[in-house]
């Protein structure tokens, strides 16, 4: 039997709203709930899609699980660490990358990639054994030196994939990893995931993207509204018809129901 | 020209603004405060140009003749004569520069109060400039002298000040500096601690720091430590181009500004309140920092605690500096022990005071910084 690495029991977040925010989603409920007990696992070497609409709930799952929000309800053990309880050794086992993270501009990926090492207490021959693979595979050797401010974009996503890496995490999480790139560095990106899984790493990122989780994910777990409306094996899924079709069959079916 | 299409862009201009509270806040906090601090600088500039009413004047007179020791001095306030002898003249002296006597007033031996055949009995009259409460007493004591010469001089009255150059130009810096050196140090804070947090959760680097397995109180304490020193760094090249530049600009030697000397202990005890200043002040704009949203916003929070700086220092000067509760409300405290150190009436306990309070203080601020760090609302809120 395959290890779940990553075990998620009834996770649920609840935002409040402000006024300004009642008034812009047109609503009076003081709160909306984000994440609705949300359970799923996640296997050793295998790539987990969570995909699902904009506002389902699959960035603030992420952030939970890289333990930069806490959960209101539920838990989650990574490795066997509690993300309430050790905080702190999941983030030593965990890259997080979404795109709104970004390096400081005002340095350059070099000293950036050393910073972070020194974070994560990377012996320096460690370092620059893992600096020199991660620069030379995403093309960033050439600008090492140059500051992330004067790089393009997609030479900065690069640049943060490389960072998320320092400490050569067992689990990555990605929210959205291709999303504002061009063609040319979203294909990097997404081949870079499928040769970290055939290096034997846990991928899980969140999309919206369809052909993204037929191309690459083993598994999907599909959110609407906060909650997990299916889940299983990709290829299984789209046996009969293709994932957009499923999806959008379930999200009929959800939204009739609802109403 | 189409008066409606510029209408059109006044409108607009105008509904940008005044929707905007922060800006609405901007436009009409300058007055207020500008209201609240005239008013407190003016009432407080009164009471120190003024002695307290129920103060009572010492003052020591030798060979003062019969009429002066019945004078009615109650009319100008609570005197309280000594009679004395001129051989302890250096004891009364003393204790003027001590602000311990108001005056010393010498009446020759055998003094007639007339002029005797042109020749006019010298009356000494010795104060310090440097005492609000002798500068009274003086100005009664040479009224009250000059009306006993009404019609025609009948004697010369000799002003003699005792407070040396150094004590003037102690008291002019005392007056000045604090207020000074607080600005230059809160200058050289928010110039940088937007910048480092706000900044950094604008551009979205900061995330990336909470997403490492960096304790978030070591965030914090790493970040006050290096602005504290780089605002330090700024404050203290500021605070020597004043030391250098101010007695030019007040009139220098004219002054007596020029011969300010203070000792090695002076200067540390200066280091400690600035030291410990500066973690209070950093700790304040990394607070404002990291409740904005940008860079822009921070600058906008940080906008009253300038003023406030200002106020403190400003305030500062007009206080009497040996009442030990001023020293525990933080920054008020570094300015009023900046201004004993500049005056040389120093008193080592309230500067420990003081050190002590703003640590504790700074202290505090971390942890509340470290528990803002920890808030998802203040830390990822659009």
């Amino acid at each position: 039997m395959e290890e779940n690495i990553l075990e998620v029991k009834a996770l649920r977040k609840v935002f409040k709203l402000s006024k300004k925010q009642q008034r812009l989603e047109k609503t009076n409920a003081a709160q909306r709930v984000a994440v609705d007990g949300l359970s799923f696992n996640v296997k050793r070497g295998e790539i987990y899609g969570l995909l699902g609409p904009n506002g389902a709930g699959k960035t603030t799952t992420l952030r939970m699980l890289s333990t930069l929000v806490k959960p209101d309800e539920g838990d989650a053990e990574l490795f066997g660490f509690s993300i309430l309880k050790d905080a702190e050794k999941v983030r030593q086992k965990i890259g997080f990358l979404t795109s709104e993270l970004k390096p400081d501009e005002f340095f350059t990926p070099d000293y950036l990639f050393d910073f972070y090492s020194e974070l994560y207490n990377i012996p320096t021959h460690v370092r620059d054994e893992r600096k020199k693979e991660l620069f030379s595979r995403f093309g960033i050797e050439k600008f090492a030196q140059t500051k992330i401010a004067e790089l393009s974009t997609g030479m900065k996503q690069k640049v943060s994939i490389a960072i998320s890496l320092v400490n050569d995490p067992d689990l990555i999480i990605f929210d959205e990893p291709t999303n504002g790139l061009d063609v040319l560095t979203a294909k990097t990106v997404t081949d870079f995931l499928s040769e970290l899984r055939s290096r034997g790493k846990t991928v899980l990122l969140s999309t919206h993207i369809f052909s993204l989780v037929e191309k690459i994910c083993d598994r999907v777990g599909v959110i609407i509204d906060g909650k997990m409306a299916l889940e299983g094996d990709v290829k299984e899924l789209t046996a009969e018809k293709d994932l957009e079709e499923v999806f959008f069959d379930l999200y009929a079916r959800i939204a009739g129901g609802e109403q | 020209m189409k008066f409606s299409t510029i209408w059109t862009v006044i409108r607009k201009e105008f509904a940008r603004f005044f929707k905007d509270r922060r800006l609405v806040t901007a436009l009409f906090l300058p007055g207020i405060l500008i209201y609240v601090i005239y008013s407190l600088l003016g009432g407080v500039m009164t009471d120190m140009l003024e002695a307290p009413e129920d103060y009572q004047y010492t003052v020591c007179t030798v060979n003062a003749p019969e009429w002066f020791n019945e004078t009615a001095f109650s009319d100008f306030g609570d005197f309280l004569f000594e009679a004395g002898a001129e051989e302890n003249e250096q004891e009364y002296l003393d204790r003027l520069r001590e602000e311990t006597l108001d005056a010393y007033l010498v009446f020759p031996d055998g003094f007639t109060g007339e002029a005797n055949g042109g020749v006019y009995e010298e009356v000494k009259l010795y104060t310090n400039s440097v005492s609000t409460t002798s500068t009274t007493a003086g100005q009664v004591l040479s009224s009250v002298l000059s009306v006993m010469q009404y019609g025609a001089p009948k004697f010369l009255v000799t002003p003699s000040d005792v407070a040396t150059e150094q004590d003037f130009s102690g008291m002019m810096f005392s007056m000045i500096a604090p207020m000074l050196v607080l600005m230059l140090l809160f200058s050289g804070c928010i110039s940088i601690a937007p910048e480092s947090i706000a900044g950094e959760k604008e551009r979205g680097s900061f995330a990336t720091l909470l997403v490492t397995p960096v304790k978030r109180s070591h965030i914090a304490i790493g970040k006050i430590v290096a602005l504290s020193a780089i605002s330090l760094l700024s404050g203290v090249c500021s605070f020597i181009g004043v030391v250098l530049s101010l007695p030019k600009l007040m009139g220098g030697d004219a002054l007596g500004l020029g011969s300010v000397s203070y000792a090695f202990t002076d200067y540390l005890l200066l280091l400690a309140v600035v030291l410990s200043s500066v973690l209070v002040m950093v700790a304040l704009a990394s607070i404002a920092s990291a409740l904005a949203k940008s860079v822009k916003e921070a600058t906008g929070f940080i906008g009253p605690l300038t003023i406030l700086m200002m106020l403190v220092g400003l305030v500062s000067s007009f206080l009497d500096g040996n009442a030990w509760y001023f020293y525990l409300i933080p920054l008020l405290n570094s300015a009023t022990a900046m201004s004993g150190i500049f005056s040389f009436a120093a008193q080592p306990w309230f500067v420990l005071i003081t050190v002590a309070v703003n640590l504790a203080v700074a202290f505090g601020l971390s942890w509340l910084l470290t528990k803002m760090f920890d808030s998802e609302k203040i830390m990822f809120s659009k």
